[in-house]
Order: structure tokens, then C-alpha cells, then sequence
């Protein structure tokens, strides 16, 4: 375990120091104080809109993060030859994966942290700050680890640039899963492509789920039974993708 | 990064823009939500009985493995 917190930190110093996470994070942060005076125009929504932009912009910002620094965290190592004195010592394979998703995780959670902070002092200061802005944070940080597993996963087997291409469609294909895709793949004829297209259908991510937007938005109830199924989906889906990760990476030639 | 910085503004900030403009301000009540969408939950509900069930084998695999291997050396 302290082998796991120790990459961790190594990957989340290495990781801080990137010029993708410094550009992303501080344009986002831009975009979330700039959406006061984009709010402006809608007269008696400034609110809703204020939530929308900000949540909006928090999701593509976890995502496209999640993407650009899981995808490169195996293969910069492999690359620069750094992870051979490591892996001669008592760490194996698997801790070296765990180490390097949770190092990128604890990454993207300071970034979003920062983000959040200027999220929840713009509603304090219209009064409108709400205890269901921190879950939908939080189920949008669980959505991260999702897309940040599938791209770790796809680290391993491919070579970054695919993963990068990849893991990006497949993070915007399971955020329109159900509510685009699926119509096309029920509107297939062919039996051959039909069953192409549900198998991909089901593998992909329901990246929907996380998005709690319009409850924040709309002040909408949501159940907790499906609050509790979402994380445990989550979390299901991160443990699958990164055993998936680690069981590649154990079989690559170093 | 000018660039890249109008294009993710354009790409955010577009639909949030329209869907309020759309509704006039009103609350949303036009479409299912997601959390009320049994679609959405029997897919949660089936992929996660799929991996639980493959995290099992998988575990039952490795311990299976495991225990030829001690036979083996034992």
C-alpha cells in the first residue's frame, strides 16, 4: 500500500508540472468566472445558467484531463526508461499501474478542486449555493476515474496516440450512449452489424449516469437508490479497467 | 490557445445557452431524466452483473491457478 502511495505522489508531483494540465485547468477556471458575464444576458436564469456553463465545463474539463494525462502516464515511462529502476525493486506491476491511475486521479482532483472552489464562491455570492453542487462534483470526479481507467487500460495495450484518440471517443460516445447512440444501433437492419453495434453499445460506459446537472440545474430530486447504483457502477467499471490494465501491462515486454 | 480557448466557450456554452432560451427559464419537465429512465437503469444494472461476474471468474481463475501451482512445487 505505501509502495502505491508513494508512486502516487511521485506521479501527482510529475503530473502537476505538465503544460496540458496548467493549459486545461486554467482555461476552464477562466471560463467558469467568464460564465457570470455570459449569464448576464439571460435575464431571470443567471443562476441556471451560471450552473450549466459551470458544470458543463467542469465535465469536458475532468475528461479531456482524464484522457491526455492517464494515456501518456505508462508510456512516458516506458519511453524515458524511468520505470525499469522501479519495477527492479520490490513493486510489481500491478502497484506500478495503481500507482500511476491514482497519482493522475489525485491530479485531476486538485485541478477540479481549484474549479470547484470558484464554482461554489460565485453561487455563495448569489446566494445560491447548494449541498447537491458537492455530489454532482463528486459523481463528475467518478465519471473522471471511469474515463481515466478506460484510457489507462488502453495505455498499456496501445501506443499513446491511439489511446488518446480512443479513450476520447469513447469518452464522448458514452456520454451520448443512450440518448443518441442507441437509437441508431436499434435502427440497424443488418443482423451481422446490429449485433456489431450492440456489443459495442454494451460495452461502452452509461457515462450519462454521472451527470447531475439538471437535478443541480432544475433543483430536481434525485433518488438515492440511484445514487448509490451510479457509484457502485463506478466503481465497478474503474476496478474493471484497471485489472484489465494491470493484467496487459504484466504481459508486456519491457 | 486563443483558438482552443473560443472553441471550448462555443462548445460549453452553445447548448447550456439554448436549452434556457428554449425553456424560457422555466423548470425542464419536457424530457425523462436520466435517474426516472429505466432504459438507463437496466443498462447500469446489466453492465455491472456483467463485470461482476467476470471479476468473479476471473478471481475463481486465479485462485484455481494458484492452487495447481502450489500442488506442483508442493
Amino acid at each position: 500500500m505505501s509502495q502505491i502511495l508513494i508512486l502516487a505522489k511521485t506521479t501527482m508531483l510529475e503530473n502537476a508540472r505538465k503544460q496540458i494540465f496548467h493549459v486545461v485547468t486554467l482555461l476552464t477556471l477562466t471560463i467558469v468566472c467568464a460564465s457570470v458575464l455570459l449569464s448576464f444576458f439571460t435575464l431571470g436564469v443567471q443562476v441556471k445558467i451560471l450552473k450549466d456553463l459551470c458544470m458543463t465545463s467542469i465535465l469536458f474539463c475532468g475528461g479531456i484531463l482524464a484522457v491526455a494525462l492517464a494515456s501518456t502516464a505508462l508510456p512516458c515511462e516506458i519511453e524515458s526508461r524511468t520505470c525499469y529502476p522501479i519495477l527492479a525493486r520490490r513493486i510489481t506491476r500491478g502497484q506500478f499501474v495503481l500507482g500511476k491511475y491514482f497519482g493522475t486521479l489525485a491530479t485531476i482532483f486538485a485541478g477540479l478542486t481549484l474549479i470547484g472552489i470558484a464554482f461554489a464562491a460565485l453561487l455563495a455570492a448569489r446566494q445560491a449555493f447548494d449541498l447537491m453542487m458537492l455530489i454532482a462534483l463528486g459523481y463528475a470526479f467518478l465519471e473522471i476515474a471511469v474515463v481515466a481507467g478506460i484510457a489507462m487500460c488502453l495505455s498499456a495495450v496501445t501506443t499513446p496516440a491511439v489511446t488518446v484518440m480512443v479513450s476520447f471517443m469513447v469518452y464522448v460516445m458514452g456520454t451520448i450512449k443512450i440518448a443518441y447512440f442507441k437509437p441508431l444501433v436499434d435502427g440497424v437492419t443488418n443482423p451481422i452489424t446490429r449485433a456489431a453495434a450492440h456489443g459495442v453499445y454494451h460495452i461502452l460506459p452509461n457515462l450519462e449516469s454521472f451527470n447531475l446537472k439538471d437535478a443541480l440545474v432544475h433543483h430536481l430530486p434525485v433518488p438515492h437508490a440511484y445514487l448509490i447504483q451510479v457509484a457502485a457502477y463506478g466503481c465497478c467499471y474503474a476496478a474493471l479497467a484497471l485489472t484489465l490494465a494491470t493484467w496487459s501491462f504484466c504481459r508486456k515486454e519491457l | 490557445m486563443r483558438y482552443i480557448g473560443w472553441f471550448m466557450l462555443s462548445l460549453i456554452a452553445s447548448p447550456a445557452l439554448a436549452e434556457h432560451g428554449e425553456h424560457g427559464g422555466h423548470t425542464c419537465e419536457c424530457s425523462m431524466h436520466h435517474w426516472m429512465n429505466p432504459v438507463y437503469t437496466s443498462e447500469l444494472r446489466f453492465q455491472m452483473a456483467v463485470i461482476i461476474s467476470f471479476m468473479a471468474a476471473l478471481g475463481v481463475w486465479k485462485i484455481c491457478k494458484g492452487l495447481r501451482s502450489t500442488r506442483r512445487c508442493g
